[in-house]
């Protein structure tokens, strides 16, 4: 016999009671993304403010093709980085789809810099439990950057950490 | 000694492939029009980005003269006229970290945003170093 719909119902409240996060437990903010067909997120500590993607970006010569340029933001510069050739990401970035992208301005202790995403999805609170250790099969080139990994929406989110990233720029292995 | 509140920097401005570019106006010395036949230049701008004897449109056209790491003053040679202007101070800005730290070209020092374009800051000493090396790439080559 096939279950009542009533039974079903209340089988998904109890599953929606189950995703309420305790409130006795850590919670951290995260920034999700998608960057070509995955998905990332950041530390919402690490993100000062999003942009939109179709802010005039100003190029600047003399740059790898990693560096689109920088923007104007109330009256100071911030550099604009896309992080594809980092993650080893085709860059799918096309003047046509701007506007569905978005511009994180993030910051590590020593440096920070607009980071070009192509989709922002989320920005929400997580239980820290729910973030686990990033497996021991994440793609080699993926490592030093993921700190964690991330169930969300039946997507696996790689959990990026900025403080890597950067330093990856900062010592020319990006 | 009294200490001057600094509210424009004159810098001598120019383009090539459609970016701006300048050097602090103090460090020029001279400016004039390039004449193949007698100008004689440590090294035209255009070759920084292509190789040498490249296309016309990266000959020289003028040329500037520079005050020297050494003293001696060295020409570069442009391929497009170029201009004394007054940026205002509050234009200018230094090269974010993450830029210095990936910059292609070792003499791009800062940058500016002046009347909606981006103008690269270029240091003349670095500008000399590179040149030379490029001069000596060149004739090691030969």
């Amino acid at each position: 016999m096939s279950d009542s719909q009533l039974e079903q119902v209340l089988r998904q409240r109890q599953n929606s009671h189950q995703d309420i996060v305790d409130v006795d437990e850590p919670v951290i903010k995260l920034v999700i993304f998608r960057l070509g067909e995955q998905h990332f997120a950041l530390a919402g500590e690490s993100v000062k403010e999003v942009l939109p993607g179709t802010e005039t970006v100003f190029y600047v010569p003399g740059m790898p093709a990693s560096v689109e340029g920088v923007i104007n933001v109330r009256g100071d510069i911030e550099s604009v980085v896309q992080l594809h050739a980092l993650l080893q990401l085709p860059s799918t970035v096309e003047k046509s789809s701007l506007h569905l992208t978005s511009i994180l301005l993030a910051r590590s202790k020593h440096m920070h810099s607009g980071l070009r995403v192509d989709r922002l999805l989320d920005v929400l609170d997580v239980a820290q439990n729910q973030v686990q250790p990033p497996p021991e099969a994440l793609p080699d080139h993926l490592k030093p950057y993921v700190s964690g990994l991330l169930q969300f929406n039946g997507l696996a989110v790689a959990v990026l950490d900025v403080d890597a990233l950067f330093n990856a720029w900062q010592t020319g292995q990006a | 000694m009294s200490s001057r509140v600094i509210t424009y920097l004159p810098v001598v401005l120019f383009r090539h492939q459609g970016q701006c570019y300048a050097i602090e106006a103090s460090a020029v010395k001279k400016q004039g029009q390039f004449d193949r036949l007698a100008t004689e230049v440590l090294g035209n701008f255009s070759e920084l980005f292509t190789a040498p004897l490249a296309s016309a449109e990266s000959a020289a056209v003028q040329w500037l003269e520079l005050q020297g790491n050494a003293g001696q003053a060295w020409r570069l040679g442009l391929s497009a006229a170029a201009e004394l202007i007054e940026l205002p101070v509050q234009c200018v800005y230094p090269l974010p970290a993450i830029l210095a730290a990936l910059r292609e070209m070792p003499a791009l020092h800062a940058l500016a945003l002046f009347q909606n374009e981006l103008i690269a800051l270029l240091d003349a000493a670095v500008l000399q170093q590179m040149l030379e090396r490029k001069s000596t790439e060149c004739k090691k080559t030969l």
